[in-house]
């Protein structure tokens, strides 16, 4: 279990501040903990869930194997993204960066890191998945159940922790010396404070203030 | 000479085929020594409530330790709710088991009387069984979400005000535990186990009452304050 979480903190760390490298040294280093941290506050807080969710559907796994699956899922996950680091890092230090003109390839980073950690984590869970199969006799029916379950357990508290946590690429027009380590429940553009209510006002916009363009953290 | 033998000889039993299988074993009811480790330790608990539907459900069926389950399902149904108010704002320590239980038991009559007014056969301590396990499921469910709720809480700060608040939050993690813990009874009961053979009508009873049980609880949670 040590070694899992060794390499799950290493790799994700890893990723974390090449992501961090697009708006400066000081974001990334603190990707080196912001990432980690929210991988495992992720895995922490579902824990007891995913194993409530998987005992609703099969009976094969224990507790502690349930905990050793999700870390071993967590841990392939942060060892693809860093394997896709240096992609990162090379793509944070050469795009175009924001500027007083507009947004340039900022956006296009953004996206394009929000693909790599879906394109690992699906990896990751299909790979995990046959592990299932294998191992603990469970049927494709009742693996797929559990799977989407933690699927879902983890996009939904894994994306509030993310909103807590950010920002993990930033902004270089704004300066990391006045942003703080995490913005926490600091509203938003929009004056959104949680990501559940970022997400309902993307599909119904409020009107925006008028100072909306001087909004610093 | 031995009646039963005479009649295996009349009635010789085919030759077993290379895809012959031997008849499934009926799963055993649980035993007292089960129950009462499982009064003591809540995993025990957690395992014989969710992971073993078919044991459950024999038990309901004709088990012999019917009140001891009942005891179990409806202490499981009180405890491990408590957590899910203990560590958020979701308003005070017993408001979960409240909603779940208290719910139940208001709801719990009809769904007896209606019962033997259809004919199931369901005595009362079966039926009882039926209904507390809806409460222990969800219950249990919660307790999976209370670390869920308590960062949530943690991390959402205008409580109530936004358009999606912790408190509505809050509230769709219980809809989910109180929908998990009506599957729950639906797959011991409805769908399969020795409850298999009772005909549609208790079927369709139980969804009506899912339903009053739906209604109770959303009034309910009004009440609380949820």
């Amino acid at each position: 279990m040590a070694r899992i979480l060794a390499v799950l903190i290493g790799c994700s760390a890893l990723y974390g501040f090449a992501m961090g490298a697009v708006h400066s040294l000081d974001f990334a280093l603190r990707n080196l903990v912001k990432f980690p941290a929210l991988i495992l506050l992720t895995s922490a807080v579902c824990a007891v869930a995913y194993y409530l969710f998987t005992l609703l559907i099969s009976r094969n796994l224990s507790f502690v194997e349930v905990q050793r699956f999700s870390l071993r899922t967590f841990r392939d996950i942060s060892l693809l993204l860093a394997s896709l680091a240096p992609v990162g890092l090379f793509l944070a230090r050469t795009l175009r960066q924001p500027d007083a003109e507009g947004l340039h390839d900022y956006p296009f980073f953004l996206g394009l890191n929000v693909f790599f950690i879906a394109l690992c984590g699906s990896a990751a869970l299909v790979r995990r998945g046959q592990r299932l199969l294998q191992r603990h006799r469970l049927d494709r029916k009742s693996t797929l159940l559990i799977l989407a379950a933690w699927l879902g357990l983890s996009l939904f508290v894994g994306a509030q922790a993310a909103w807590y946590l950010r920002p993990f690429a930033g902004v270089s027009t704004i300066p990391a010396e006045v942003t703080p380590f995490f913005l926490g429940t600091r509203p938003d553009i929009r004056g959104d404070t949680n990501f559940y209510q970022a997400v309902y006002h993307l599909l119904q916009p409020p009107p925006l203030a008028a100072d909306y363009h001087m909004y610093r953290w | 000479m031995d009646p039963t033998q005479n009649e295996l000889e009349l009635n010789p039993a085919p030759a077993p085929g290379p895809e012959a299988h031997p008849p499934a074993e009926p799963p055993p009811a649980f035993s007292r020594s089960e129950l009462t480790r499982a009064l003591f330790l809540p995993h025990r608990a957690i395992a014989l409530i969710l992971g073993e539907r078919e044991r459950l459900a024999a038990t309901v069926a004709g088990g012999p330790e019917l009140g001891l389950t009942v005891i179990l399902l409806l202490l499981a149904a009180t405890a491990f709710a408590l957590p899910y108010g203990a560590f958020s704002a979701a308003g005070g320590a017993g408001k979960a088991a409240v909603l779940f239980t208290v719910s139940m038991l208001i709801c719990f009559p009809s769904l007896y009387i209606f019962n033997q007014y259809v004919g199931t056969g369901l005595r009362l301590e079966q039926t009882l069984a039926a209904a507390a396990l809806f409460s222990a499921a969800a219950g249990i469910m919660s307790f999976g979400f209370f670390p869920i709720a308590w960062f949530l809480d943690f991390s959402i700060t205008d409580q109530g005000t936004g358009a999606v608040s912790f408190r509505w939050l809050s509230n769709f993690l219980l809809a989910v535990a109180f929908g998990l813990g009506l599957l729950q009874v639906g797959r011991c009961f409805v769908w399969s186990g020795p409850f298999l053979r009772i005909g549609p009508a208790p079927k369709l009873l139980l969804l009506a009452w899912s339903g009053l049980l739906g209604y109770i609880t959303f009034r309910m949670a009004l009440v609380l304050g949820l």
